[in-house]
């Protein structure tokens, strides 16, 4: 039979960090909204130490420490590691979601890494987040022409056979942390460039570029609409040269796309945990709301027929609705991740509802409140501004829609645009 | 439209297992949650089948076609179940 409760270890996390979410995050998101680009510092000790403490370098599933022995006579335990991290990021998120993306070590970068990378490149490139000083990571893909559209790609990396070094050269734009990994820390961000132009998805790879490297430059800092916290910056690589270990994956041009199918198979683990993370805000808003209406003894009736609802009874009934399940799939995402099931459907699907599901239901919670939505005493105008990020970032609604119709259908990408 | 269809129906499953689960294990809030799930689903299914029908065009709006049948069957629930379940 399928259970739904959640595993004790689970509800564990959630009580722990939502100590931090609400006494670390909270008091100080309202703060770092106004001065955007200032760094949560005493949020991220307190992470670093965490997760030191815990003896993982990162957040990411693959890097939670080993158990030392196991019980043999114990039952096995079920995987939930991908589900753990989607409760840390969901309720970090409830605090700010602009400072959840401040979490030092592993995130997306260390995601491609251990994804594509081999033993070596894991060692050589993750060890750094167990250091003394907190580490970023960050992922570059987006260009000036090539958004969600990957295959559109323009950045080079030449391989130059005397030196053995790969010579990148681009632009990318709207790099999630790219300022901290590069600037504020000693880590380092993946790029995706093209081997051959000629070569499409095929020649497509990701490439590691660590901090202080010469040609990489960080050329712009964006002024956002919310994740202030956060911050998204432009990087020119001009003749930037790297070791021909830094590259992700084959170094060969095939006819095949595997390998550019290997690399999106990333974002079957990344998109249900941005999905998570729109969940949070959209709690955040949703309960902010059910407090409000609380206070003034509004009583929501359940089970009764639509016609004698208010219009308040409806629109609390369908936000609770969708926020519970986008919660459910984006659950079953990661639960299949954990399963070492094939989850590229519903990993985009929890992304598509999420997604949508934060934007509309952080609206309506600006709507509903008035005053109280609309002023900058409260949280909910900022909410609402933070959440409409998770519809545009690891794969617009529009892309993750045409994934999910891909994946129904059983077309591939030139079949069904 | 498709893959609005497939996730939605995939979403009302698992919220309509949830509340089922809820039930047989008599936990306090599996009253609410049937009925966020049965809500879910009166909408859903009046979104998908009506799209179903458009998709198909002329095809879905005619009687040959079992489409045009599903979206008014669909129709019952938001009526008659809702007011058994008072």
């Amino acid at each position: 039979m399928i259970s739904f409760e959640m595993p004790k270890p689970l509800v564990q996390t959630r009580t722990v960090v939502e100590t931090v979410a609400k006494n670390m995050m909270r008091p100080v998101s309202r703060e770092l909204d106004e001065n955007e680009h200032e760094i949560p510092w005493a949020y991220i000790e307190f992470m670093h130490t965490a997760t030191k403490a815990l003896g993982s370098s990162s957040m990411a599933p693959d890097d939670a420490p080993e158990k030392k022995k196991e019980d043999p006579e114990k039952k096995k335990r079920p995987p939930i590691n991908y589900q753990r991290l989607m409760i840390m990021v969901e309720t970090l998120s409830w605090g700010d979601a602009g400072i959840y993306l401040c979490t030092p070590g592993g995130m997306l970068g260390a995601a491609a890494v251990s994804a594509a990378g081999t033993p070596e490149q894991k060692k050589r490139f993750l060890s750094r987040f167990t250091g003394k000083e907190p580490v970023f990571d960050a992922m570059a893909m987006t260009e000036p022409q090539a958004g969600s559209d990957t295959s559109a790609i323009r950045a080079t990396a030449v391989l130059d056979e005397k030196t053995n070094e790969w010579v990148l050269n681009g632009e990318k734009i709207f790099v999630t942390a790219g300022n901290k990994a590069l600037v504020d820390s000693k880590g380092f961000i993946v790029v995706w460039a093209s081997l051959d132009l000629e070569a499409g998805r095929a020649g497509i790879r990701s490439f590691v570029i660590e901090a202080d490297t010469p040609g990489c430059k960080v050329t712009k800092m964006e002024e956002k609409l919310g994740i202030r916290a956060s911050d998204t910056v432009s990087i020119v690589m001009q003749d930037c040269r790297i070791p021909f270990e830094n590259i992700l994956g084959s170094p060969t041009v095939e006819k095949s796309t595997e390998g550019y199918k290997g690399a999106m198979h990333t974002f079957d683990a990344t998109r249900p945990i941005v999905a998570a993370s729109a969940l949070g805000v959209a709690r955040a808003a949703l309960e902010f709301v059910q407090e409000k209406l609380a206070e003034e003894g509004v009583e929501i009736r359940y089970g009764i027929p639509r016609q004698k609802m208010t219009h308040l009874e409806r629109e609390i009934i369908e936000m609770e609705t969708q926020l519970r399940q986008a919660w459910l799939v984006t659950v079953k995402a990661l639960w299949m991740a954990d399963n070492k099931q094939s989850n590229a459907l519903i990993a985009s699907m929890s992304k598509v509802k999420a997604g949508k599901v934060a934007t509309v239901i952080t609206q309506k919670a600006v709507e509903l409140m008035g005053p109280l939505g609309f002023s900058r005493d409260f949280l909910l105008e900022k909410w609402f501004r933070d959440a409409k990020i998770n519809d545009i970032f690891e794969g617009t609604g529009q892309i993750n829609l045409l994934v999910v119709a891909r994946n129904i259908l059983g077309y591939r990408g030139s079949q069904l645009r | 439209m498709l893959a609005e269809m497939g996730t939605d129906i995939e979403a009302t499953r698992l919220l309509t297992w949830e509340a089922a689960w809820m039930l047989d294990e008599g936990k306090e809030e599996a009253y609410k949650h049937a009925f966020l799930a049965y809500s879910a689903a009166v909408d859903m299914v009046m979104m998908v089948t009506d799209r179903a029908v458009q998709i198909l065009g002329g095809h879905g709006y005619i009687r040959e076609h079992p489409v045009e049948l599903w979206m008014r069957n669909g129709r019952g629930f938001a009526a008659f179940t809702g007011l058994a379940m008072i």
